[in-house]
């Protein structure tokens, strides 16, 4: 049932691909569904990366206006120079916004010392935490992490807890610090009474953290184990719905074996409501699933492009797709015990020389146990004879085992004879038998050497 | 001098013998120009003590002829008495190492190996048993190129030695294990190499010597031929040389972080840079060596990833032109590195697997061969242990902490009832 159900699916999916996310990037309701900081650094990161003239100018024009409805003169400075004149520099906003902003400080601040007068738990935490959204709105990350940092003495309930995590959670990821977003999302996730709204802001942030730092599989993971929200703003301040399918489908097709990605992945009922989200990705995972390279292979070389674009993503799409790749030729090895390259080499849409050469580093990094013949243009799985390599090692571990206990016994007879390499005066001279010290001498770590040799011996 | 002589005549047992003569040797060392006339009166054979009395006095004699004198020493050791010069083993080693000195001042290296040889088997009761002169016939082996000489002497593995026979010293355990790395390196031997220089510079130490640090720079260039890979410190290795040994051979580190790489063109180009120092310590063909078997090791690996493969790929995988590569592989299946066959006719190579299937009467001996040594290696841990238990140090510091501990315990007891 399962088949037939992909079969149909299978033969839409090349038109469906055209539609959302296709060549033609529609950078108006991507970027619609991220607000805040966020949104402005990735207009920004688009307009940066692009390398269409017309998407690029786009992107820089709704950055400035976004940026513009925030405080953040800084961000606004760095549009400006990078889109090498496509924005004017608006001056008397700059002039509007330094005072706006200096006069909001200095209100903010007495806010806070006031607060801090009364010494109301309550009234100094949430001056702190304006202190610190205003620094963040404004663009000074230090000063704002260090306010949310402070906001930490004066929470009292779990939901306080919550909030000040969220806050550093968020400039963390903004201004890239992963370090900080894994430490409070474990401290938020141990906090007790948490909505399922936070448990799942939680587990994007997670994943998002670990997708950054290259742990594919744990982000994977995370990202699945998000509970699926209707209401996407959320966390939209950080990540789209769209992303979390797309994120965590691209990583745990790069991670996980088939029994995984069926389980966890197509059958999961929670992410299955993402991935209806991004039909290509989940068409994708499912050619995958059900071997079908060529096509799965192509849909992911049409998404490249614009994953390309994601802020995020960018910098690991290739380590994945590489990643991907490598997996479907394992997989696709895997059932034969001889495979014909040339028919192989249509399965994955490529040319013979191409793909031995693929296979070769393959095999060079144990990933397959097989060796192509390169004349006839197979590959052949190879046969390890258990035996020879069982008597190849045993060889290899008796002899170093005898060399090494040589050596031991002799350092310890050095030792016992107080024949040590030591600073000239005795080098010269004959060590003296034995010493005054004798057996006395020995160091601990040798009598443990020694039983450790012992144990060796009994094994 | 003529009752020195006839104390040599006259007494038989070895140990009263040497007792007595070394009564003399102040006065052997003040008549110099006698000691010639005192060795015609004394056969090598029956008063071998005797005359290596005279043979050690002559040693500071500023006048003596060299060359008589290393015939003389050669004549000796070619024909004393083992069980006479056994007690006196600390003068044997003494001329000896002289008697090695003068050989390679006079250039005449190889006559010193036979005599030398027969000191190591002399003063030793089994092959294990380490002795100075092991180093000094080494070494001699080594500067005359006759590395395949010493390997029934570096093959035995040692794990002993005799300080009271010998007065043997930490230089000389080092330099022994130095020179042995040396010889198995020429003779391609790595691993019993990297084993050797990888005791001189994890010996106990609470110095860095300059033995370890020539002998750490050949380990690291050894590993890179045997393994490709840099090495890292065996947990063992003393604090001090882990510390400071790497400021030593900045050269070696950096080359071998090069090495890791695996980037060819790189690897030339530091070979090049550091060329000076290397040449400078005499290691350079170890260099060049470390860089030759990179197209080995890829050679290797294609054996692994392919079953059949044309010369053209194989040299277009390497990097070499074609021709060479041919010569290569050929020279790759006569080390039998590799199992091969190439196909002229069609300039395919075709690699098979390691026909070594550990069946047969070979394996069998090998195995005995090692069982026996484990069996005997035990026998030797189990006598070291004894000794180690019954020592009266190991069983007070036992009691101690025995004391220690029921101490521990009663004063908790204590504790307890006080509450």
């Amino acid at each position: 049932m399962d088949e037939d159900d992909s079969m149909v699916i299978d033969s839409g999916s090349s038109s469906n691909a055209n539609a959302s996310l296709s060549n033609e990037f529609d950078i108006e309701s991507y970027i619609n569904s991220y607000t805040g900081l966020t949104k402005i650094l990735r207009l920004l990161f688009i307009a940066e990366y692009s390398e269409d003239p017309k998407l690029k100018s786009d992107a820089f024009k709704m950055a400035a206006s976004e940026v513009m409805k925030t405080s953040n003169i800084e961000l606004y400075h760095n549009i400006v120079t990078k889109s090498n004149g496509l924005i004017k520099f608006d001056s008397q906003w700059v002039d509007n916004t330094t005072k706006k902003n200096s006069s909001t400080i200095d209100k903010l601040e007495q806010d806070l010392n006031v607060a801090k007068a009364n010494i109301v738990k309550d009234s100094i935490r949430i001056a702190q935490s304006d202190l610190g959204e205003f620094y963040y709105r404004s663009g000074d990350y230090s000063n704002s992490l260090k306010c949310f940092v402070r906001t930490r003495d004066y929470c009292t309930s779990s939901k306080h807890i919550l909030n000040m995590c969220f806050n550093i959670i968020k400039v963390g990821i903004d201004y890239s610090n992963y370090s900080h977003v894994f430490t409070y999302t474990t401290k938020a996730e141990q906090t007790p009474d948490i909505d399922p709204q936070s448990i799942a802001k939680l587990r994007a942030a997670t994943g998002l953290a670990n997708l950054e730092s290259s742990k594919y599989k744990f982000a994977a993971k995370k990202f699945i184990e998000t509970p699926f929200e209707q209401n996407a703003s959320v966390f939209s301040d950080i990540i789209s719905p769209q992303d979390i399918a797309i994120y965590g489908g691209l990583c745990a097709l790069a991670t996980f074996d088939r029994a995984e990605l069926k389980k966890k992945v197509l059958d999961d009922a929670v992410f299955r409501n993402y991935l209806e989200l991004v039909p290509e990705v989940r068409e994708l995972i499912r050619d995958f699933y059900a071997s079908k390279y060529a096509p799965c292979l192509n849909a992911l070389d049409k998404l490249k492009p614009v994953l390309l674009l994601d802020i995020h993503l960018r910098a690991h799409v290739d380590n994945l797709y590489s990643r991907i790749r490598s997996k479907a030729l394992i997989q696709y090895i895997s059932p034969y015990v001889s495979v014909d390259l040339v028919s192989m080499a249509t399965a994955f849409n490529t040319n013979i020389q191409q793909l031995e050469r693929e296979i070769s580093k393959l095999i060079m990094d144990d990933s397959i146990n097989s060796r192509i013949d390169s004349h006839n243009k197979r590959l052949y799985s190879r046969k390890i004879d258990q035996r020879s390599t069982t008597f190849d090692k045993s060889m290899q571990v008796g002899h170093d085992f005898i060399s090494n206990t040589n050596h031991l016994l002799l350092r310890l007879e050095m030792l016992n004879n107080n024949l040590t390499v030591n600073n000239g005066r005795k080098d010269d001279k004959h060590g003296g038998p034995g010493g005054p010290f004798g057996f006395g001498n020995i160091p601990m770590e040798l009598i443990q050497q020694q039983q450790q040799m012992f144990a060796q011996y009994q094994r | 001098m003529e009752q020195f002589i006839n104390e040599c005549r006259n007494t038989n047992n070895p140990k009263t013998l040497k007792a007595n003569l070394s009564k003399f040797e102040e006065v052997l060392e003040r008549s110099h120009q006698n000691l010639d006339a005192a060795l015609g009166h004394l056969d090598p054979k029956l008063q071998s003590l005797g005359y290596l009395f005279v043979l050690n006095a002559k040693i500071s004699d500023p006048n003596k002829n060299i060359n008589l004198f290393v015939g003389q020493i050669q004549n000796f050791f070619l024909t004393f008495a083992p069980e006479q010069i056994k007690v006196a083993g600390t003068i044997v080693c003494r001329v000896a190492r002289h008697f090695t000195e003068y050989l390679i001042k006079l250039k005449l290296e190889i006559k010193g190996i036979a005599p030398l040889k027969r000191v190591i088997n002399s003063l030793t009761d089994k092959p294990t048993q380490l002795t100075p002169v092991h180093s000094d016939f080494l070494q001699l082996c080594i500067l005359s190129k006759n590395y395949s000489l010493a390997l029934p002497v570096i093959d035995a593995e040692v794990n002993e030695f005799n300080v009271e026979q010998t007065q043997i010293n930490i230089k000389d355990i080092l330099t022994y294990f130095y020179y042995a790395g040396i010889i198995y390196a020429t003779l391609k031997n790595y691993k019993k190499a990297l084993d050797a220089f990888k005791f001189v510079f994890t010996a106990p130490a609470t110095a860095l010597s300059s033995i370890a640090i020539e002998a750490y720079k050949k380990y690291v260039l050894i590993h890179l031929i045997e393994y490709g890979v840099a090495p890292s410190f065996p947990r063992i290795t003393s604090n001090v040389v882990q510390r400071n040994i790497k400021t030593h051979c900045k050269p070696y580190i950096d080359f071998s972080t090069t090495y890791s790489t695996n980037n060819q063109v790189d690897i030339q180009t530091k070979a090049l840079q550091n060329e000076e120092s290397f040449k400078r310590d005499k290691n350079f063909g170890l260099v060049n060596l470390a860089i030759k078997s990179i197209t080995r090791r890829n050679i290797k690996k294609l054996t692994q990833t392919f079953m059949t493969l044309s010369i053209r790929d194989i040299s277009e995988k390497v990097g070499l032109p074609p021709a060479k590569t041919e010569q290569f592989v050929l020279k790759m299946i006569e080390d039998k590195e590799i199992f091969a066959t190439i196909n002229q006719k069609d300039g395919m190579v075709s690699f098979n697997e390691n026909p070594e299937d550990f069946s047969g009467p070979q394996t069998l001996l090998n195995l005995e061969k090692h069982i026996q040594k484990v069996a005997q290696l035990e026998s030797v841990i189990r006598s070291v242990d004894e000794t180690l238990t019954l020592s009266t140090p190991f069983l007070k510091k036992l009691l101690n902490e025995n004391r220690k501990q029921s101490m521990f315990v009663e004063g908790g007891i204590e504790m307890d009832e006080n509450q």
